[in-house]
C-alpha cells in the first residue's frame, strides 16, 4: 500500500471510530440516570461489542465466501445489486464503529466505575 | 489442483469469523435477561448468597473485563465449566460427548437430501414439463415450505402413534447399551458387532433423518433442476447429441459436472440451516446432541455452554464451507483466480 492509499484509509477509519465513540458515550450517558453507572457502561459495552462482532464476522464471511454468494446470485438471476466489494466496505464501517463504541464504553466504565 | 495459498487464505479467515461470532454471542448473552447467579442459587436463595455466587463467577466485574477474560479463555479453547446443564463439568468435555450425535444426524440428513434430491432434480430437468417434472416440483415446494417443528410431530403421529411401526424418540432402544467408541451410534453398534442394536438405531434415526432431509432434498432438487435445465440448453450438449451420443451419457458425462457447481455452493451454505434444523429435530425427537444442549443451556442461562456450543457450530459451518470452496475450485478452477 502506498502513502497515498494509506491516508484516506486512515482518515476513514478515524472518522468511523470517532462516530462509534460518540454513539458509545451517548448511549452510556443516556442509560446512566436510569440504571446506574455499572449497568449503563456494561450495556453500552455489550451493544458496542455486538456491532463489532457482527461487523467482523460478516466482513470475514464476505471476504471468504462472497464469490460463492455472488456466483449463486448470478446463477439464480437475482438483480439485487449486491456485490462483494460493497458488502466488505459496509461491514468494515460497522466494525470500526463497533471498535469506537466499545472503546468509549470501556473508558466510561473506568472513569465511572473504576478498574 | 487447489493451491495451498487458497486453502491457507480460507483457514486464516477462520480467526476473524470465530472472533466475531464469539463477540456476538458474548454480547447477546449479556444483553438478554436472566442472571446465571440467580438460576444457580435458586428462587429462594438470599441476596447475599446470590451476590456470593456472582462474585465467585466473576459476574460482578465490569463487562469489558469479563470480555477480555472470555477472549483469553476462547483463545486457549477453555470454555470453563458448566453452570447448570452438567454442573461442574468442563464444557469441552460436554461438547466432545454430544457433538458426534449432532454430526451423525446432520450428515445422515445431508446424505438423505443428496441421495433423493439430486436424482429427482436431474429427472425433473430431463423430463421437463411432463407429469414427473410437475410432481417433483410440487413435492420440492412442499418440502421447502414445511417447517421441521410441524413435519416432525406430524410424522411421529403417523408412524409412531397410528401405524406404530417407528419409535417416537431417542437414538436406540432402551434395552441396548452400547459403549461409545466414536459417539456415532450406527458406527458404535457395528463396531460392537451387535446387529439387533444396529437395527434398533436405524429404526430410531429414520424419522429424525427424514425430517431433517426433507428440506435438503427439496432445496437440492430445485437447485439441481434449474441448474441442469440451463446446462442441457448449452451448445456443447446439443453438439454431443448431434454427434450421436445417447442422452443419458450426455447428461451424466457432460451436463452433471457443470450443473453441480452452483448446487455444491448451496450444499455448503445450507449446512448452517442443517445445523439449525438439527437443533429443532433433536428437540422434537428428544435426542441428546448439542442442539438440545444449546436449548437447555439458553433456558438456564448457562453462559459457558452457550458460548462453547455456538462457537463449535461456527467452526463446523466454516470448515464445511471451506470444503465446499475446495470442491468448487476443483470443479471450476477459474474460482481460484
Amino acid at each position: 500500500m502506498t502513502e497515498i492509499d494509506v491516508r484516506p484509509f486512515g482518515r476513514a477509519v478515524t472518522r468511523w471510530v470517532g462516530v462509534g465513540a460518540c454513539v458509545g458515550a451517548v448511549v452510556a450517558a443516556a442509560l446512566l440516570s436510569v440504571v446506574g453507572a455499572k449497568a449503563a457502561t456494561d450495556a453500552s459495552f455489550a451493544l458496542g461489542t455486538l456491532v463489532l462482532g457482527f461487523g467482523v464476522a460478516t466482513w470475514a464471511g464476505t471476504v471468504g465466501f462472497g464469490e460463492s454468494m455472488a456466483a449463486v446470485q448470478d446463477h439464480l438471476g437475482g438483480e439485487s445489486g449486491w456485490n462483494q466489494g460493497g458488502a466488505r466496505q459496509a461491514f468494515a464501517v460497522l466494525t470500526w464503529i463497533g471498535v469506537g463504541w466499545s472503546a468509549a464504553a470501556v473508558v466510561a466504565s473506568i472513569l465511572l466505575v473504576g478498574l | 489442483m487447489v493451491s495451498n495459498r487458497f486453502v491457507l487464505k480460507r483457514l486464516l479467515l477462520l480467526f476473524p469469523v470465530l472472533f466475531g461470532v464469539a463477540t456476538v454471542v458474548f454480547a447477546i448473552l449479556h444483553l438478554s435477561p436472566g442472571d446465571p447467579a440467580v438460576v444457580i442459587a435458586g428462587d429462594r436463595a438470599s441476596q447475599e448468597f446470590v451476590e456470593q455466587i456472582r462474585s465467585d463467577l466473576g459476574l460482578d466485574d465490569p463487562l469489558w473485563q469479563q470480555y477480555v477474560r472470555f477472549l483469553g479463555d476462547v483463545a486457549t479453547f477453555d470454555f470453563g465449566q458448566s453452570y447448570q446443564v452438567n454442573r461442574g463439568t468442563q464444557v469441552s468435555q460436554i461438547l466432545v460427548d454430544r457433538l458426534p450425535i449432532t454430526i451423525e444426524l446432520a450428515l445422515l440428513g445431508q446424505f438423505a437430501g443428496l441421495l433423493f434430491g439430486l436424482p429427482l432434480g436431474i429427472l425433473s430437468a430431463v423430463k421437463q414439463d411432463t407429469w414427473t417434472d410437475h410432481l417433483t416440483r410440487v413435492g420440492a415446494l412442499s418440502g421447502i415450505s414445511v417447517p421441521i417443528y410441524w413435519s416432525g410431530p406430524l410424522l411421529i403421529l403417523l408412524f409412531a402413534q397410528f401405524l406404530g411401526i417407528l419409535p417416537t424418540s431417542g437414538r436406540i432402544g432402551s434395552e441396548y447399551f452400547i459403549e461409545p467408541a466414536t459417539g456415532l451410534i450406527l458406527v458404535d453398534t457395528l463396531l460392537a458387532g451387535n446387529v439387533p442394536a444396529f437395527q434398533s438405531a436405524v429404526v430410531h434415526l429414520l424419522l429424525p433423518v427424514v425430517v431433517l432431509g426433507i428440506y435438503q432434498m427439496a432445496l437440492l432438487s430445485r437447485m439441481m433442476r434449474s441448474s441442469m435445465v440451463e446446462v442441457i440448453r448449452q451448445d456443447y450438449i446439443r453438439t454431443a447429441r448431434a454427434k450421436g451420443q445417447g442422452s443419458k451419457i450426455t447428461v451424466m458425462k457432460h451436463g452433471l459436472r457443470n450443473a453441480f457447481i452452483p448446487v455444491i455452493t448451496v450444499i455448503g451454505i445450507q449446512f448452517g440451516s442443517l445445523l439449525g434444523g438439527a437443533v429443532l429435530t433433536e428437540t422434537v425427537f428428544e435426542i441428546n446432541g448439542i442442539g438440545t444442549l444449546l436449548v437447555d443451556a439458553i433456558s438456564r442461562s448457562d453462559y459457558p455452554v452457550v458460548q462453547g456450543t455456538v462457537l463449535v457450530f461456527a467452526v463446523l459451518y466454516t470448515l464445511v464451507n471451506l470444503a465446499v470452496d475446495i470442491t468448487y475450485s476443483v470443479l471450476d478452477p477459474r474460482i481460484e483466480q
